[in-house]
């Protein structure tokens, strides 16, 4: 086959009778072709060998197995330990749920977030309302309290709480000059002042 | 002779001293007994809240460390206290407990309560014979329940009910009872729904023989008289009582009256209306919550700075609370010379040596009793208690 012709065929400018020869010259059958084929195989495959990386020495491969092992079980420890909680109640009145051990009753609209790090239990709570919490679990748990119906904002209506293991609270809002957050032990309403003693009796329907 | 005389008059001297120094020994020791007080503190951070037999009030130190829980009810409540016993209220009996050597409280018997919550009041009817009331202070029904306990053994003579006298869709809260010429005096706080006290002052008639109702009378001259389980009354050498109103936005919730002590006199059932003490007035508008007697017609009351409330909370954890002495008599005021205080419920009582004690826990983190002496007009500090987040209450044994 005439190179030119080919080179003026992969071009696009060949007639429709030189392009003819090509397509002739195309389906003729080349002599020799399986023999051409393997050898060219063998080329590549040789090719491929020489450009393969060496293998790995063994304290490599031990050192490459642990890590997977230790990525494979910080994933599963950290997937657990991670396991932060959020909760919104849209309906439209006071659920109750739990979350590794701590419960709550939260007021319709209420929000809770609950984050789980290593040796540090934190949790956001956003009601309006009161809200029941009690914590079930073998530790104490760092929270922060907000109201969030409230009409302007002040210091007062947030606080941070440590709920004790075992423990069970209530929190509420009271209005004196402007809504305030209240938060007690269950066991000790006794020492809340009589108009928000009154309050959380009524909220524990006592 | 001489030396016979000598040796005499060296004996007659020995044995006057000795007595004199057994005699001054026997007045330490009934001092010390006169003023013996027990205290319950508070560790919120920790839910811990111990009570602490203190001997001697007027000086030297305690520590929480010291301190003692009660086994399986830490969450106990004072009630009262007579001739060396305690009265504690716990969930579901109140119990009557001594105090041994080591100022450690030892159960000495207890009978079932009407209820935990609320604040127990009580008076002893004599000796042996305890009139209280340990259930919730609001009832929509407006009756209460009472107990007469024998304290000797701990058994329960009568239980009842009184009620308080109120208009439809408002409640009562009765206050500490008072024994008065045979009859059990209530004050009671008659506030609307949202518990804001009336504008008057109540106190309800019991004929103290079997509590039969007698009668209810007010004063429009202030609102709202009793103060729960903090004393809020005195009653004079002469028999008259003096009542202190609380009705400061942190108690009975009207600060539209004045706050002010007024006056039944002895033998009376009635209000005196010649006697008011306006404190508002003397104290450029601030309002009352409890009060003591200190003897020689004059009483310690406890006062709330209202410049210093910007919030509810700020009554019970804001160092808003001063001491004044008050002359019944001559109705002059003099302000105490101790640091302002947090938590007002049931900080003050008179020890049997008739000083008053005052629980002060101040602003700089010192927590600490102050003794008033009614004898000289003087107050100072005596105990200091440490590592107790706050002192929540104190009672004279």
């Amino acid at each position: 086959m005439d190179k030119d012709l080919l080179d003026k065929y992969f071009a696009g400018q060949c007639t429709p009778e030189e392009i003819e020869r090509v397509m002739q010259w195309l389906s003729q059958p080349v002599v020799n072709e399986n023999l051409l084929l393997s050898k060219s195989w063998l080329g590549i495959r040789t090719h491929i060998r020489t450009a393969v990386t060496p293998p790995l020495n063994s304290w490599v491969r031990y050192i490459a197995a642990a890590s997977i092992a230790l990525f494979t079980i910080g994933g599963i420890i950290w997937n657990r330990i991670s396991d932060d909680f959020e909760y919104r109640n849209n309906s439209a009145s006071y659920e109750a749920f739990s979350a590794n051990g701590l419960q709550f009753r939260l007021p319709p609209h209420g929000a809770a977030i609950i984050n789980n790090t290593i040796g540090n239990r934190t949790g956001n709570l956003v009601f309006c309302g009161h809200v029941h919490i009690a914590n079930n679990s073998e530790n104490d748990v760092n929270m922060k309290l907000n109201l969030n119906c409230a009409s302007t904002e002040n210091p007062n209506q947030s606080m941070m709480l440590r709920v004790r293991k075992d423990q069970r609270y209530v929190a509420f809002q009271y209005h004196y000059k402007s809504d305030e957050l209240v938060v007690v032990e269950e066991e000790r309403i006794f020492d809340l002042p009589l108009p928000l003693q009154q309050r959380a009796l009524e909220i524990l329907d006592i | 002779m001489n030396m016979q005389k000598t040796t005499l008059f060296f004996l007659i001297l020995s044995v006057f001293a000795t007595f004199s120094c057994n005699r001054s020994e026997d007045e330490s020791i009934s001092d010390q007994q006169g003023s013996r007080i027990i205290l319950s503190l508070s560790v919120p951070s920790q839910g811990s809240y111990p009570f602490h037999v203190v001997a001697d009030p007027d000086s030297g130190t305690a520590d929480i460390k010291d301190s003692h829980s009660i086994p399986d009810f830490p969450n106990s409540v004072l009630v009262t206290a007579k001739s060396g016993y305690v009265f504690l209220n716990s969930k579901d009996k109140l119990t009557k407990y001594s105090v041994d050597n080591q100022n450690k409280l030892q159960a000495e018997g207890s009978v079932a309560n009407t209820g935990l919550l609320g604040g127990p009041i009580s008076v002893f009817l004599d000796d042996k014979r305890l009139l209280v009331s340990t259930a919730p202070r609001q009832t929509k029904d407006s009756l209460y329940s009472y107990q007469i306990i024998n304290t000797e053994d701990m058994t329960e003579e009568h239980r009842g009910k009184i009620r308080l006298p109120v208009t439809p869709g408002s409640v009562a809260s009765p206050s500490s009872y008072i024994l008065k010429d045979g009859k059990i005096l209530v004050p009671y706080i008659h506030a609307d729904e949202q518990n804001h006290a009336y504008g008057k002052a109540n106190v309800a008639i019991f004929n103290a023989s079997d509590m039969s109702y007698e009668k209810t009378i007010s004063t429009s001259k202030t609102a709202c008289l009793g103060y729960s389980v903090v004393s809020s009354h005195a009653i004079a050498e002469n028999g008259d009582l003096y009542l202190i109103s609380s009705n400061a936005n942190y108690w009975g919730g009207n600060e539209s009256l004045p706050s002010g002590i007024v006056r039944i006199k002895a033998r009376q059932t009635e209000f005196d209306n010649d006697y008011f003490l306006n404190l508002t007035s003397k104290l450029k508008g601030n309002h009352s919550g409890g009060m003591i007697y200190a003897g020689g017609d004059k009483v310690i009351v406890q006062i709330f700075e209202n410049s210093l409330i910007k919030a509810y909370r700020d009554y019970q954890q804001g160092f808003v609370i001063s001491y004044y002495e008050v002359d019944l008599k001559t109705q002059s005021l003099k302000k105490l010379n101790i640091p302002l205080s947090k938590y007002p419920r049931r900080a003050i009582d008179r020890l049997k040596n008739g000083k008053v004690i005052i629980a002060i826990n101040a602003e700089n983190g010192e927590n600490a009793l102050y003794t008033y002496d009614g004898a000289t007009g003087s107050v100072r500090k005596g105990l200091v208690y440490t590592h107790a987040e706050f002192m929540s209450g104190l009672i004279a044994l």
